[in-house]
């Protein structure tokens, strides 16, 4: 009776921590940025757009070190295992899906199917939670379409 | 016996020539006329991680003009990689910056 | 805990983890009239073990193959992108180029009025 009470009042705990992570702001991280070329003529007018892909990464010490935390020693261990097959060098966390970014172009030319496109602003970036992140790579761009004169 | 000679002789293999990493790459719309190349290459030698500027990288784009003066430089690769050489414990690093492109005048 | 433990350890051995690096985009012109370009791209990958590579070169495959599914025309909108898929112990450095050629017409050069 007095085990399933403290039970309870730990996942209740577990419980209202999970919903604050989830509320809470994230925080951001920029890694690379790189401007195009600009082409701001009268002759043109402009539309602009955005396009964001990303994917969720898994960071798994921080998975451990939550595990360790709730009580479990051996999710520890079993995430630092798992970290000696995940080595080489990483921009962010590591993600599980290599082509989330591969049609990117294809994205561009949906949103200017028939325009000019200039002014494109890649970044990737970082949307950090506890354990896991959002990879994500954001380009901005204006379509350019010729004026009715 | 052989073994060691084998592991010596790849230490020093990787020693000479260095791990090298790429940092980053980009690439520029690439012309249809793709007769001259020209190229430009500017590295710098950090030791101990101590490096106090980038100066180097400014010069690369005034290096390409030079060698198309009053053209179109473009289709350009650009390749950012360290060096780093074993042997010293990576405690000197070389920073090299590749530009190679297509000149149209 | 530890059937969680094992389906999790099921799931990232099966899959590989990976890392973008870099992506790069560059400008095209799809204005009407500008003929209908063809999608090419380009790949090329660099095996790591235990952190010794001696070159880059692999940049420079992706770089000449590209070009060399456009020879006649010239490549815009050339999206660039450096990517890791990591493992135990090596890891595959990989570069993928895309871009959209745009083939030389007859009309490309010179006068196209006698058509």
């Amino acid at each position: 009776m007095r085990e399933t009470f403290c039970f309870s009042i730990i996942m209740s705990r577990l419980t209202v921590f999970l919903l604050v992570i989830m509320i809470l702001p994230s925080c951001v991280y920029v890694y690379q940025v790189q401007v195009g070329d600009i082409d701001d003529r009268k002759s043109f007018e402009p539309t602009p757009f955005m396009i964001r892909v990303s994917e969720t990464g898994v960071n798994l010490e921080e998975v451990g070190d939550i595990a360790q935390a709730l009580g479990s020693d051996s999710g520890k261990e079993g995430a630092e295992f798992l970290k000696m097959f995940q080595m080489g060098p990483t921009t962010g966390n590591p993600v599980y899906n290599e082509r989330y970014a591969e049609d990117l172009l294809l994205l561009i030319k949906q949103k200017c199917p028939d325009g000019r496109v200039s002014g494109l602003t890649s970044i990737r970036e970082q949307r950090k939670y506890p354990a896991i992140s959002g990879e994500i790579i954001k380009i901005n761009g204006n379509c350019l379409r010729k004026r009715n004169s | 016996m052989k073994s060691n000679v084998l592991l010596i002789m790849a230490f020093l293999v990787a020693g000479i020539s260095g791990c090298t990493t790429l940092e980053s790459l980009s690439l520029t719309n690439i012309p249809q006329e793709r007769s001259k190349v020209v190229t430009a290459e500017r590295e710098k030698g950090i030791i101990f991680y101590f490096n106090f500027d980038t100066d180097y990288a400014d010069e690369l784009s005034a290096d390409l003009r030079s060698q198309c003066e009053g053209g179109v430089v473009s289709g350009i690769l650009t390749k950012f990689e360290n060096t780093c050489y074993v042997p010293l414990f990576c405690f000197y690093i070389v920073s090299r910056v590749t530009a190679t492109g297509y000149c149209n005048q | 805990m530890k059937l969680i433990i094992l389906a999790l350890t099921t799931v990232l051995f099966l899959g590989c983890a990976h890392s973008i690096h870099v992506v790069h985009s560059n400008p095209y012109d799809q204005s009407p009239g500008t003929a209908e370009p063809e999608l090419i791209e380009a790949r090329s990958e660099q095996g790591v073990v235990l952190g010794f590579a001696f070159d880059t070169d692999y940049v420079d495959r992706a770089y000449n193959t590209l070009q060399a599914k456009c020879s006649k025309g010239r490549i815009e909108g050339i999206t660039t992108q450096f990517s890791t898929s990591l493992g135990f112990l090596n890891w595959t450095n990989k570069i993928l180029m895309r871009g959209f050629c745009y083939p030389v017409t007859k009309c490309g050069k010179g006068n196209c009025a006698s058509q």
